[in-house]
């Protein structure tokens, strides 16, 4: 057993959460509330206790989290209960103790990618039968209805992109993997009655060369009518702020002072970076607090208008990185658990990495998902972390059965 | 424990689904940085740096010594920007704490002007400061400048006044205002996202250019003695208005100007926009003329019909008869018969030609706004009345200004010169530039004239119509008038209202200052004499004995040598002068031009039956008297064309 520490996993998250803390600098050095000008240091103690963390879990036998694994899935399902029965009509994502935060729904993700990996790993999974697929569902759903309501909508998908990865690494054929995802299409279909016919015409295809049995075609055509026919109840439940997301990443120049502000100053922020950037603290749309939330959401639009298309590409190459060396361990693990824990973990750094900088060069919806190791706040930063020590163990142990 | 099973597949598709989505993300940061670069860099330098202009100073107006009449100070406009404000609330409750107008109100502004609104444009310091300290969201200042007139209503009709844009509007603001102003200046800041302007980076693109100062001819010591004497006379005359204008017989500078206005609302510098008949001030035109030409000695005798004298069709009169007066006579107890035989004699031609070279009927030229040359018809227009009228100053018009400076003629013994405000303008370099300094527009007058026309206007105070102006050490030289005026729609002039003035200067040994008083319908008395000449009396005395004028310092009375005076009292060679009544006065013919104002049939109401049949005997007419006690109505009645009129029915009345 290879006993080596994996640097290779270890020196890019390191990088990226010390271009974190500069950036954090920058972005709040010309912040009007004087309270923010500190946040780099508290970043830096963030990223210490991280960096504990980050060992603490490579030097703790895997084992130990393959008992645990359902108790960390309760522990953390009474936490967003707590939260939710605590906070009362006030929404609230954080548990405050003394002078810092704690936001549960960062630490659920950990929870739910071991506990689904637990599922996993113990189970026969038989590709035609959906049953352990919802047993999945139920897994995930909870948690991401919890998070929902308390309410953060871009949390809550992290939870689908973690149930998709894994999902998808289980093996089950796309055909049925797409089948599962018919229901979401339904519901956007169902904007209009022509949309959703022609999609109901081609959902009966997919049916049909599924080869189902009649109670499983039905079901998922049943599944899909009714998916269709809430969406405009859904739609009316949404927050004004959701909705208006969705509207404006259709369409962000609708509502320049407004809702789309937040993309447009951005994108003027990366575009005025150019190649090489305005350097370093020289940044006029940060400086100026056109940028909005620039030191957590958009810390990438601070980073490439100081630093230019070149400090962007080191970003997203660093990413690219951390990204292959990460699936490679999942894919190299033999043990079904490690790997499953692996590639859950990975989905969610690829998920919030995609919709992040997507987001802020005007790809994606505005979610408010933090960019992980640069966005400022502490339970992100410890998260991710956690996640480099569990690969960095399972990548130490991936000959273990 | 089960293995993993198909997921090389699988992990396929995800490989090529990140790396499908990293292709997509470098396309589009190509996109943004570089293709679209310039364009979004143009979108950040758009919302991000904002010109503003930077306010010129406009110049300060000085008084002759160097006191500040009109200056700028700094003052700082505030905007706001509704639209970038988070809580409209917040600022409405700010700004309706600042200013004490209502919450409410600020919200409607904001809601109506949404993009850009004034708060408050110049505010006070205290106001300012306030502002400053605020937290207002989006709240901007940018300094502008004030208009300050330190002396507040003191002579405010010269120097005029600025608009809301500090361009002048009327008075010297307005004539020097392309000295005055500035050219404002551009600057280019950085604002945040809140529309804050953010101090620590500014450029100036242009720099403003401060306007000129200009330094008057005026005299704030003169003004303020000139406006308090007029104010005083005018409250217990109960004129409609009072004017003066006194002018320095050294240069030409003007060194006061001033109106005063029963009426209270907006004042014009009457004394220089304003045109009246001059009145008896205009006898020293027929007065220089014969004189000059060698037509008349001083002390040749002329007949002045006892008081009333039938001219063609008109009755001219003196308001004190005389049977016989020497001609310098005529100027010093005011004599209209003795002008109007003066003028008959020399001639329209000759009459034109003195007017004319007194300056009546052509601008001074002063610099200021609204300036009108006066009313001067040619002589080849003049009748015989006409010309008679003209020399008692009836039938031409003329502005205070223009009497001051022909007065001006007699004190600076012979230079009719140009009045002016403006002495010198130091521009923002410190350069410093003549506007005006002493043109004389022509030379009037021999010497000999000059000295009998002095004497004549000495004797006026000393002697004549306006000894209410004798003073022991304080000695002025001038002439009274007093012009009738015409009445409101036509029908000749008014009896009981006139324009009551006196023209003059001092102190008579050496002349410095010529100057005019006039009040408008004065109801004490309509003389003159009564009225404007102890008015000058007092501003000559309070101005003469200022420290630093020393007018009268080394004055020591004494007599006067009267064989230096070409006029005595005695009239030891007078001889009596017999006017030809159809000697025509001008080449051209007479009685052709137009009558433009005339005595007209005589005014028999108000006098007691029996002085107003001696008077329509001396006139020449037949009368039938009914009733008794004063006249109340006559036909044909007063002013009346009195052509084939050979008897006046008169009705009596007892009061």
């Amino acid at each position: 057993m290879s006993r080596t520490f994996n640097l290779g996993i270890f020196i890019p998250p390191l990088v990226l959460s010390l271009i974190g803390i500069i950036l954090i600098y920058s972005a709040t050095y010309y912040s009007a509330a004087p309270s923010e000008h500190g946040l780099y240091s508290r970043q830096i103690m963030w990223l210490l206790v991280g960096l504990a963390l980050c060992l603490a879990i490579y030097y703790v036998p895997l084992r130990v989290h393959e008992v645990l694994s359902f108790a960390y899935y309760g522990v953390i399902l009474i936490l967003l209960g707590l939260l939710l029965v605590t906070s009362g009509e006030t929404a609230e994502r954080w548990f405050r103790l003394g002078p810092f935060s704690f936001q549960p729904s960062e630490f659920a993700k950990l929870a739910v990618a071991i506990a689904l990996a637990r599922y996993l790993a113990f189970r026969k999974l038989d590709y035609e039968r959906f049953s352990w697929v919802f047993v999945m569902l139920i897994i995930i759903g909870i948690p991401a209805g919890l998070v929902l309501v308390q309410p953060d909508l871009g949390s809550s998908l992290v939870f689908f992109a973690l149930f998709f990865g894994v999902l998808i690494w289980t093996g089950m054929p796309l055909n049925r993997i797409l089948l599962m995802i018919t229901p979401l299409i339904s519901m956007l279909a169902a904007i209009h009655w022509f949309s959703w016919g022609i999609f109901f015409l081609l959902l009966l295809v997919l049916i049909l060369i599924s080869r189902l049995t009649v109670v499983q075609g039905f079901f998922f055509f049943i599944l899909n009518l009714g998916f269709g026919m809430i969406t405009p109840l859904l739609w009316n439940k949404l927050h004004g702020y959701q909705k208006m997301r969705i509207i404006i990443f259709l369409d962000p120049g609708q509502d320049p002072r407004g809702a789309g502000y937040q993309i447009i100053q951005s994108k003027i922020a990366i575009g005025a970076g150019g190649i090489f950037g305005q350097g370093f603290l020289k940044g006029s749309q940060t400086k100026l607090n056109f940028l909005p939330e620039q030191h957590t959401d958009f810390i990438f639009s601070a980073l490439s208008e100081q630093f230019g298309l070149i400090g962007g590409i080191i970003v997203v190459g660093l990413f690219g990185w951390l990204f292959y060396k990460g699936f490679s361990t999942a894919y190299r693990a033999r043990n079904a658990f490690y790997s499953y824990i692996a590639c859950g973990l990975m989905s969610v750094l690829v998920f919030q990495v995609l919709l992040n900088i997507g987001m802020t060069m005007g790809l994606m919806p505005v979610t408010g998902l933090p960019l992980p190791f640069l966005s400022y706040g502490g339970s992100s930063l410890l998260f991710f972390w956690a996640a480099i020590g569990f690969l960095m163990a399972i990548n130490r142990d991936w000959q273990e059965y | 424990m089960i293995t993993r099973q198909s997921i090389n597949k699988n992990g396929r598709l995800i490989i090529f689904i990140i790396a499908l989505f990293w292709l997509v993300f470098v396309a589009r940061a190509i996109q943004v940085q570089i293709i679209d670069g310039a364009k979004f860099r143009e979108y950040a330098d758009r919302q991000q740096k904002d010109t503003m202009p930077l306010a010129a100073r406009r110049g300060t107006i000085y008084d002759c010594s160097g006191r500040p009449l009109a200056y700028d100070i700094e003052a700082k406009t505030y905007t706001v920007n509704p639209r970038y404000m988070s809580s409209q609330d917040s600022a409405a409750m700010k700004l309706s704490k600042i200013t004490g107008k209502s919450k409410a109100y600020w919200l409607e502004r904001f809601r109506k002007r949404p993009g850009f609104l004034m708060v408050a444009r110049r505010v006070s310091q205290e106001l300012a400061y306030k502002l400053d300290n605020s937290d207002i969201q989006t709240l901007k200042s940018r300094g502008e400048t004030q208009r300050i007139y330190p002396y507040g209503d003191l002579a405010a009709e010269v120097i005029g006044r600025t608009d809301a844009d500090n361009k002048g509007i009327s008075g010297l603001e307005k004539f020097y205002d392309n000295v005055l102003a500035g050219v404002d200046g551009k600057s280019i800041y950085l604002r945040d996202a809140y529309g804050k302007q953010v101090t620590a980076w500014e450029h100036t693109l242009v720099s403003p250019v401060n306007g000129s100062d200009i330094y008057l001819a005026l005299d704030v010591n003169l003004q303020e003695i000139v406006e308090e004497e007029l104010r005083a006379e005018l409250d217990s005359c109960g004129a409609k208005w009072g004017t003066a204008v006194f002018m320095d017989v050294k240069t030409g500078g003007v060194l006061s100007c001033a109106t005063v206005e029963t009426n209270p609302g907006f004042k014009r510098a009457r004394a220089i926009v304003d045109m009246n008949e001059p009145g008896s001030t205009a006898k020293l035109i027929p007065l220089a003329t014969v004189f000059e030409e060698n037509i008349f000695e001083p002390n040749d005798i002329i007949d002045v019909e006892g008081g009333s004298y039938v001219l063609g069709k008109h009755v001219i009169r003196d308001d004190h008869a005389h049977n016989l007066l020497k001609c310098s006579e005529i100027g010093v107890y005011s004599s209209n018969i003795g002008a109007a035989k003066l003028g008959l004699r020399a001639g329209a031609e000759h009459i034109y030609k003195t007017l004319a070279q007194f300056g009546f009927g052509t601008k001074t030229g002063i610099d200021f706004p609204g300036e009108t040359p006066g009313l001067l018809y040619k002589p080849e227009t003049w009748t015989r009345h006409n010309l008679a009228i003209i020399c008692f100053g009836y039938g031409v018009t003329a502005s205070a200004l223009q009497i001051v400076r022909a007065y001006g003629v007699v004190a600076t013994r012979g230079e009719l010169l140009k009045p002016y405000f403006a002495t010198a303008k130091v521009t923002a370099d410190s350069v410093e530039q003549i506007l005006n300094s002493k043109v004389v527009v022509r030379k009037v007058l021999g010497e000999r004239t000059l000295r009998i026309l002095d004497d004549i206007f000495r004797d006026v105070v000393q002697i004549g119509t306006a000894k209410k102006a004798i003073d022991d050490i304080c000695i002025i030289a001038g002439k009274t008038g007093t012009a009738k005026r015409l009445k409101e729609g036509g029908g000749g002039y008014e009896a009981g209202k006139a324009l009551a003035s006196f023209t003059g200067y001092f102190p008579a040994d050496d002349p410095r200052v010529v100057g005019i008083i006039m009040f408008d319908e004065p109801k004490t008395s309509v003389y003159g004499g009564e009225i404007s000449a102890p008015v000058f009396k007092n501003i000559a005395k309070r101005y003469g004995l200022m420290p630093g004028n020393n007018m009268f310092v080394n004055y020591r009375p004494k007599p006067r040598d009267e064989k230096m005076r070409l006029i005595n009292a005695g009239g030891n060679k007078a001889r009596i002068v017999k006017l030809s009544e159809n000697r025509p006065i001008n080449k051209v013919g007479e009685e052709k031009g137009k009558q433009i104002v005339g005595g007209g049939f005589h005014d028999f109401r108000g006098l007691t039956v029996r002085d107003a049949i001696r008077k329509a005997k001396s006139l020449g007419i037949g009368c039938k008297v009914t009733g008794s006690g004063r006249i109340a109505t006559q036909n044909p009645a007063a002013g009346a064309d009195t052509t084939g009129v050979a008897q006046v029915e008169l009705v009596g009345e007892m009061q």
